[in-house]
């Protein structure tokens, strides 16, 4: 119920402020990147402030909805599947980086391989950080 | 790892969805652990054991890999 609440403020502030985006990009002709970004704003908040609505009004719903979020086996997938994801993203990126290489797109290949690096150096801090908490 | 979760809860009369229910997890997750392909953490088995009243040992079934039976 508390998370709910919580999660009703911060999505009431981000709808507000998806209205004020697509708004001010009405009404002084701004790029169109800040329309989109109000109107997913818009849309994702009522959304979720629906589903808070709806959760707070049925106990039977927010229970499986807790139930569903602290299952282990749901967590267990989660974790496996963006480790999954992970490792497929350095493949793509790696394969991206050497492919705009051979293409003569240096620029891009170079950037690529920076965002390579970055992911393994995230992965190798988190790594250690996890090794000494655990 | 091998269980006797499907034979236990039956014995207490009980459906996927009541243990899910007591034990604060999915009825999916009660399918995976009965058909043995999720294997719980030990707090989810310390949970399960205790809601049959019995060991763990006595609920999960650890089955060494061959080369390490004696």
């Amino acid at each position: 119920m508390r998370n709910c609440k919580i999660n009703g403020i911060v999505y009431g502030v981000l709808f507000v402020l998806g209205l004020v985006l697509l708004a001010a990009a009405l009404r002084f002709n701004l790029d169109s990147i800040y329309s989109g970004m109000g109107g997913a704003l818009i849309g994702v908040s009522a959304v979720r402030i629906a589903m808070c609505v709806y959760a707070a009004k049925n106990p039977d719903y927010m229970k499986r909805q807790q139930i569903e979020n602290t299952d282990e086996r749901n967590i267990y997938l989660a974790h496996r599947a963006r480790s999954i994801a992970y490792s497929f993203g350095i493949l793509i990126c790696s394969a991206a980086c050497i492919a705009a290489l051979v293409l003569n797109m240096r620029a891009y290949g170079i950037l690529l391989g920076y965002v390579v690096c970055l992911f393994l150096l995230l992965y190798m801090v988190t790594y250690f950080v996890l090794k000494r908490k655990n | 790892m091998k269980n006797k979760i499907t034979q236990m809860r039956k014995a207490a009369g009980l459906t996927q969805q009541d243990l899910a229910d007591q034990l604060h997890v999915s009825r999916q997750t009660i399918i995976s652990l009965e058909n043995g392909r999720y294997n719980p953490s030990i707090l989810l088995a310390y949970r399960i054991a205790k809601l049959f009243g019995e060991y763990i040992e006595n609920v999960f079934v650890f089955e060494d890999l061959e080369g390490e039976k004696e």
